[in-house]
């Protein structure tokens, strides 16, 4: 519980950085393109954590043979980032499709555009 | 081991800058390179880090597919920069964001002296120490080398399941929502040549396809059915099949291989993948074993966990080549269309 332990804590602080970059690009930004890059910064940056917590000193990736006598890294967090990592790229997809069907009604991504224009159909 | 630190540090650092200059870049195709940029990064990370599964899913999906949806999503609806005005810094809602954001970084920050120090071997994530178990067992009770195969096909073979099922049904969401957008008949646009004004963009891909293509395919393949002895698996596999697959389709769109793989063939492919995972699962209760027991197959429990998995993975890596080659060529259709 030192403080000298944020200096070896040094990826931790990098998967934040990049959690809260995404959540900016989600929030600020107009263009709905960059919208879901944003959310895919924030997925990279979850995913990162997870693999950090998973690492061990002087240990070797998970694959066991005969003349393996090092201790490994912890395999679960991989295998659910594995997946998680094929998921998000078929979200994204399904995504950029909404993109598509609102850039055919709105000829627009500016989200403010749209909005207006939302706003003088209802009236 | 201070080179691996050294190299650890520059890479996070070069990622982070890379993506604190994707706020303020003004031009969606220098996004997309930067976001390319990201993602080799991340995959050299995660070699350091010893998550090499995870590694080649990245760089296969990362740098491959995710780059080529926000290229064709550039072009379909044709915002190529990103005005000032478009980033609302100055109002209200934007100061709030920023200090608001501020605010939760050093909140998360603050925690760093109270984490368990990275790379102990006493973290909370090791505890029970579970995965000496499943790493142990899988090789001298199973025969598995690879770790993650074992624990991704067997002992949390229902979680794979259900991601596999997520693949199925976010590709097929994009299936239909691409279908209300192609008004077009489906066979005229399938066979549809690249255009005779841009040959030499077609040759230049059909010549270097020549090389590529088979490598790839084998590749694929071997990622496929090694996943057991080495890093590898359904995931990785189908999407680097897939890549290949459309790299075939890109390039020749009138060969044999489009007449006889069709659309339709493909999302079958999609549904027959979770099927086999369904049918692999039940047919082990039909001897009167669990659901994904895979211990019936054989009398050698070795070799009858790597029939198991087989199967599953076989199954994982037939859904996400469909979903991975619907989704590529669903844009490449409304790309050909708009030309």
């Amino acid at each position: 519980m030192t403080f000298i332990n944020i200096i070896y804590n040094y990826p931790y602080a990098i998967s934040f950085i990049l959690l809260v970059v995404g959540i900016f690009i989600i929030v600020n930004s107009k263009n709905l393109i960059m919208k879901i890059v944003g959310l895919n910064i924030f997925q990279s940056a979850v995913i990162l954590f997870f693999i950090i917590i998973a690492k061990i000193d002087n240990a070797i990736p998970p694959v066991v043979t005969e003349h393996t006598t090092k201790q490994l890294s912890n395999p679960t967090p991989h295998v659910l980032m594995l997946t998680a990592i094929v998921v998000s790229i078929a979200t994204t997809a399904l995504a950029y499709s909404i993109i598509l069907i609102i850039y055919r009604q709105y000829h627009t991504i500016n989200e403010d555009v749209i909005t207006k224009h939302m706003n003088n159909e209802e009236n | 081991m201070l080179v691996d630190h050294f190299l650890l540090i520059s890479l996070l650092v070069l990622l982070s800058a890379t993506t604190l200059s994707l706020i303020v870049t003004r031009q969606l195709i220098i996004v997309s390179l930067l976001m390319s940029f990201i993602s080799v990064f991340f995959t050299i990370i995660y070699i350091i880090l010893d998550a090499i599964d995870v590694a080649i899913t990245e760089a296969a999906v990362g740098s491959g597919v995710s780059t080529i949806l926000l290229l064709a999503i550039i072009y379909l609806t044709k915002s190529y920069k990103i005005s000032i005005a478009q980033y609302k810094i100055l109002s209200f809602n934007g100061i709030l964001s920023i200090i608001s954001l501020i605010a939760f970084l050093l909140i998360l920050i603050s925690v760093l002296p109270f984490t368990p120090i990275f790379g102990d071997a006493n973290n909370p994530a090791h505890i029970t120490n579970i995965y000496k178990v499943y790493t142990q067992a899988s090789y001298e009770t199973f025969g598995i080398s690879n770790a993650v195969t074992m624990i991704l096909g067997s002992f949390r073979g229902f979680d794979t399941l259900g991601e596999t099922t997520v693949v199925f049904i976010a590709s097929l969401g994009v299936y239909i929502l691409m279908q209300t957008l192609l008004s077009v008949n489906l066979s005229k646009s399938f066979l549809k040549t690249i255009h005779l004004n841009e040959n030499n963009e077609s040759r230049i891909i059909q010549s270097a396809i020549l090389l590529l293509i088979s490598v790839m395919l084998l590749f694929g393949l071997y990622i496929q059915f090694h996943g057991d002895y080495g890093p590898g698996g359904g995931f990785q596999a189908g999407v680097v099949v897939a890549s290949a697959y459309f790299m075939l389709l890109l390039s020749a769109p009138n060969s044999a291989i489009n007449m006889i793989l069709k659309e339709d063939m493909i999302v079958k492919i999609l549904s027959l993948g979770v099927l086999i995972y369904i049918l692999t699962g039940i047919s082990s209760m039909i001897f009167g074993n669990k659901f994904l027991d895979y211990a019936i197959f054989s009398t050698d429990i070795k070799s009858a966990y790597h029939t198991g998995l087989f199967c599953i993975e076989l199954g994982v890596g037939a859904t996400v080549f469909a979903a991975m080659t619907i989704i590529m060529s669903k844009f490449y259709k409304l790309i050909n269309n708009s030309l």
